[in-house]
């Protein structure tokens, strides 16, 4: 109860703070991208050399290897961009209280609020990134289907998640330089065990349940159901409840271990 | 929590957790367990203390013991490990005056930024707030650079405008005015007072000078504890008195292992000086070990030389007990020679007025013969006491304090005059000036006949005659002679404020020699009366030296001579040491008081003065209120006084006033008189 009970206190305080979190995550957005002469091209243009290379290895040099007649490109697309956000968002937020000393020091500052602000920012990228996805679909003839509107929930979900990820790993990374080493190794294997350019149903059974541990599997199927299989999230009742419980497990337990960590960072920082 | 409390502070502490690895911090906020992975460091310890709307409250101590941590908790950025605070309404604080400021956003974006954060949404509100931080902290062309190309100076200026214009109820300063040139602080301290009636401000400064001029209440940590809490002038006193302290534990600490004492090698050569003595004495000679503040006192020395010395200098250097080297005084520099006694002994007396302030004081006898020293040793320990409390420094020089020096009379014509406010007859020149004025016609005629091109004013007072003598000889150089040093400044500024400057000024005794020193007697009852020889004991005196009016003329060549001589009974004097020139010389003219009253008073007998002016002199009566003989040069003259009517003129002229006081003014012409 005493875990509840503070992380809706928690919530409450970041509600409270609605307005600065829209005017600091806009600034921060600004700030990576429109600096430069290139701006907003940048951002699309490293997600989308990547997916044009793993595009032409597999579709140009090993041929035919997805089991759909769904071109390998759109398939590729729909795996590669959730899981961009994903290790975006939590190596950015990692950074966000260490790079924000000077708030951290300012009187009255919801430092809680640092790395929502950092992965709203990425959030803003990832619409361009979802616009992109929706422009390449129609473009190979694809028309709209009912389907689609279900991505604003697997995104929003998917949104949690990296959240409370996020204030784990960024009150962690306060304390020791290891977080950071530790999340990119992970992020590594994260980006091989996440089916993003092979497809699950080839996996032996065996090894189908371990793999499922990774949340993230959830999210790929789900924006690949809304797409091409055109399949309703409740119908996936295997695994949205283990989802949306390990969500809300880490949710929490971020909110809680922030909370606890917060008094220190003063004397560390 | 009390409706005017702002801030209550209520039993803090803060624990350092010290731990060997960062991590291992981690490790006991999540063990379950509650392991401990620390040891304790105590930087504040038990602190409570509250602060009402509009207080402001200065935290003093030495570095280390506690201040910073303190306002740090009192703004949340750090948590205090027991006991909590409170706060009412929205805070600033300037911890660390560049730290609100990210290095990579220009000086727009962070002042945007923190104002934001602060809560000023509303584009109108931001854009005023912007433009008056942007005026504050004069960047300029720079306010769109990244902060970091700033220099140290201009970021401080940013944090500050920045801190200051969030408009807060209760305001941190940690040192600000500690960075910065003297301009930025003095701008700092008028944007705080500006902004000290509307809140309650927490200030921690090591300026006692800026604590006591902004706080009301003072708290003093030492070690993290509250060691005083109270109004700013007890505590600023309570935590010098601590640091003094603790300075001369240290400074005894320090002297115990100094091998080599701060007054340096002692030496004597016991060959070539025998049977030394010394001693500090008292004003009679006396030997002293304790002297109070302001006493007379000094040294006496006495030895014996073996040999005939080359140039025997005996020096006195004077150290306080920690080695501050006071003063050195020695016979060379005063070219002073040392003789022999008849019994062979040589033997000194320094004398001196104690300037030294309450203390012990170590003083070396050296005695050197050219360059060789002979004799170098330790005199006893001098201990200066008082009975007076405060003492600053190491000496305290002679001093006198007045305030309100000038009183401004403007009451004729268009002359000004500032005389002293404590000095009864100073004010009474209002009604001196109306017979100052029928004497105006004279003057001008004297003008007219003679052009005067000098004019010596005897007796100067406040210089008013001068002043009316020189609306007149406009073009003439006045020369004002004045034994009283304390009207000097006032001749001066009136000198200045009726715009003439061709004059000389001299602090001295007319008298009939030059250069002799006197006592000069002030009458308590106003400077218009200051003579010579005073009436009794309680008149002050000081020592003047005297000129004479022979001098004077020698060193000022003109071609003809006005003089005005009032000098309150001592005039035979002042014509004595004029009386070459006058006798051989027809250029002048003379106008002086003739007082019986104080003629007698300074030693002279008036009718021997008045017969011997009309033995040398034509002497006239100047027309005023006593035997009024018309208004013009020639008809004057023609009323001069004779042999015969000595006796009856005196006593109609001691008479005319009660108590035998009566006095009237001559004219003094050249028995050979120009035409």
């Amino acid at each position: 109860m005493l875990v509840l009970k503070t992380f809706f206190r928690f919530l409450k305080d970041i509600y409270k703070s609605r307005e600065l979190l829209l005017t600091l995550s806009k600034n921060d957005f600004k700030e990576q991208f429109l600096g430069s002469y290139l701006g907003v091209f940048w951002a699309v243009l490293r997600p989308t050399l990547f997916m044009l290379i793993v595009w032409f290895i597999f579709s140009v040099g090993f041929k035919g290897h997805t089991d759909s007649d769904t071109p390998f490109v759109l398939y590729l697309m729909c795996g590669y961009i959730p899981w961009f956000f994903f290790s975006d968002a939590i190596s950015g937020g990692m950074n966000s209280i260490v790079g924000n000393k000077f708030l951290v020091k300012k009187v009255n500052f919801r430092v809680s609020i640092l790395p929502i602000v950092k992965v709203l920012s990425v959030l803003y990228l990832h619409f361009i990134l979802i616009g992109i996805l929706i422009i390449a679909f129609l473009l190979y003839g694809y028309t709209p289907s009912i389907y689609w509107l279900q991505l604003p929930f697997y995104t929003f979900m998917m949104f949690l998640l990296v959240l409370g990820i996020t204030w784990i790993v960024a009150s962690l990374r306060v304390f020791t330089k290891d977080i950071s080493q530790i999340i990119g190794v992970i992020l590594q294997l994260g980006f091989w065990v996440t089916p993003i350019f092979w497809s699950i149903e080839r996996v032996p059974e065996k090894y189908l349940t371990f793999l499922k541990l990774n949340p993230m599997v959830f999210i790929v199927d789900g924006y690949r159901n809304s797409f091409i299989n055109h399949i309703w999230f409740w119908e996936n009742t295997k695994y949205l409840p283990y989802f949306v419980i390990t969500t809300i497990i880490v949710l929490v337990l971020g909110a809680v271990i922030f909370r606890k960590l917060r008094p220190h960072f003063g004397d560390v920082l | 929590m009390n409706k005017s409390t702002v801030v209550k502070v209520q039993n803090i502490s803060k624990v350092y957790k010290l731990y060997d690895k960062p991590f291992d911090r981690v490790k006991e906020a999540l063990n379950p367990f509650k392991k401990s992975y620390h040891k304790d460091f105590h930087a504040l310890d038990n602190v409570s203390f509250e602060i009402k709307r509009g207080e402001a409250l200065g935290i003093i101590g030495r570095n280390g013991n506690g201040k910073s941590t303190l306002l740090k908790i009192i703004a949340g950025v750090l948590t205090p490990t027991k006991g909590h605070v409170n706060t009412r309404g929205k805070i600033s604080a300037i911890l660390e005056l560049t730290s609100s400021l990210k290095p990579e956003l220009t000086g727009l974006e962070n002042i945007e930024l923190n104002l934001k954060i602060s809560g000023f949404t509303k584009p109108d509100e931001l854009k005023q707030k912007i433009k008056e931080i942007e005026e504050f902290a004069e960047i300029g062309e720079f306010i769109h650079q990244p902060v970091k190309t700033y220099s140290s100076g201009m970021k401080s200026r940013l944090g500050f405008g920045i801190a200051t214009s969030s408009e807060p109820d209760i305001l941190i300063l940690d040192e600000v005015l500690a960075v910065g040139d003297f301009n930025f602080q003095q701008k700092c301290l008028a944007k705080i007072n500006g902004m000290r009636d509307n809140i309650s401000m927490i200030f921690v400064s090591h300026s006692m000078n800026s604590v006591r001029l902004f706080c009301d209440n003072v708290l003093v940590l030492e070690k993290g504890k509250k060691a005083f809490y109270g109004k700013a002038d007890d505590g600023i006193k309570y935590y010098l008195e601590q640091e003094e302290k603790k300075k001369q534990e240290l400074k005894k600490k320090e002297i115990k292992k100094e091998i080599k004492p701060f007054y340096g090698d002692l030496f004597h050569n016991k060959e070539k000086v025998t049977e030394v003595e010394y001693k500090w004495i008292d004003k009679n000679y006396q030997e002293i070990s304790k002297a109070q503040t302001t006493d007379k006192l000094g040294i006496y020395i006495k030895f014996k030389l073996s040999y005939n010395p080359i140039e025997l200098v005996v020096g006195l250097p004077i150290w306080d007990i920690h080695g501050n080297y006071i003063t050195g005084i020695s016979t060379e520099m005063d070219n002073f020679k040392i003789t022999k006694n008849e019994n062979d002994y040589y033997e000194i007396y320094f004398l001196f007025d104690n300037l030294l302030n309450p203390g012990e004081y170590v003083n070396i006898i050296s005695i050197v013969d050219k360059t060789e020293v002979l004799y170098r040793n330790k005199n006893n320990i001098l201990e200066v006491y008082s009975l007076k409390s405060r003492y600053f420094g190491y000496i305290t020089i002679p001093h006198i304090w007045r305030s309100n020096l000038y009183k401004k009379i403007i009451n004729f014509k268009n002359y000004q005059l500032f005389v002293d406010v404590n000095d009864k007859s100073g004010l009474s020149y209002d009604s001196k000036s109306s017979y100052e004025e029928i004497n105006n016609k004279l003057y001008k005629e004297i003008k007219d006949k003679y052009n005067p091109d000098i004019i010596i004013d005897v007796g100067a007072n406040y210089g008013f005659i001068s002043i009316v003598l020189s609306t007149i000889f406009k073009a003439s150089k006045i020369i004002m002679i004045e034994a009283s040093s304390k009207l000097i400044e006032y001749i001066h500024c009136n000198m200045k404020a009726n715009n003439i400057t061709n004059y000389e000024l001299i602090n001295a005794i007319c008298a009939e020699i030059d250069n002799e020193e006197r006592d000069f007697s002030f009458n308590p009852n106003g400077s218009q009366d200051n003579r010579v020889i005073g009436e009794n004991n309680n008149w002050d005196t000081s020592k003047v030296a005297t000129v004479s009016l022979e001098d004077i003329i020698k060193r000022n060549k003109g071609n003809f001579y006005f003089l005005k001589i009032d000098t309150q009974g001592y005039e035979p004097n002042v014509f004595l040491g004029a009386e070459e020139f006058l006798l051989n010389n027809n250029n002048w003219i003379i106008k002086t008081e003739f007082a019986p009253y104080w003629l007698k008073s300074q030693g002279f007998e008036p009718k021997d003065f008045l017969k011997s002016l009309l033995d040398k002199y034509i002497v006239c009566e100047s027309p005023n209120r006593i035997t009024y003989k018309g208004n013009s040069l020639t008809s004057i003259i023609n009323n001069k006084l004779k042999v015969d009517e000595i006796d009856d003129f005196l006593n109609y002229i001691v008479n005319y006033n009660r108590d035998e006081r009566g006095w009237c003014d001559l004219y003094i012409f050249p028995k050979k008189i120009r035409n």
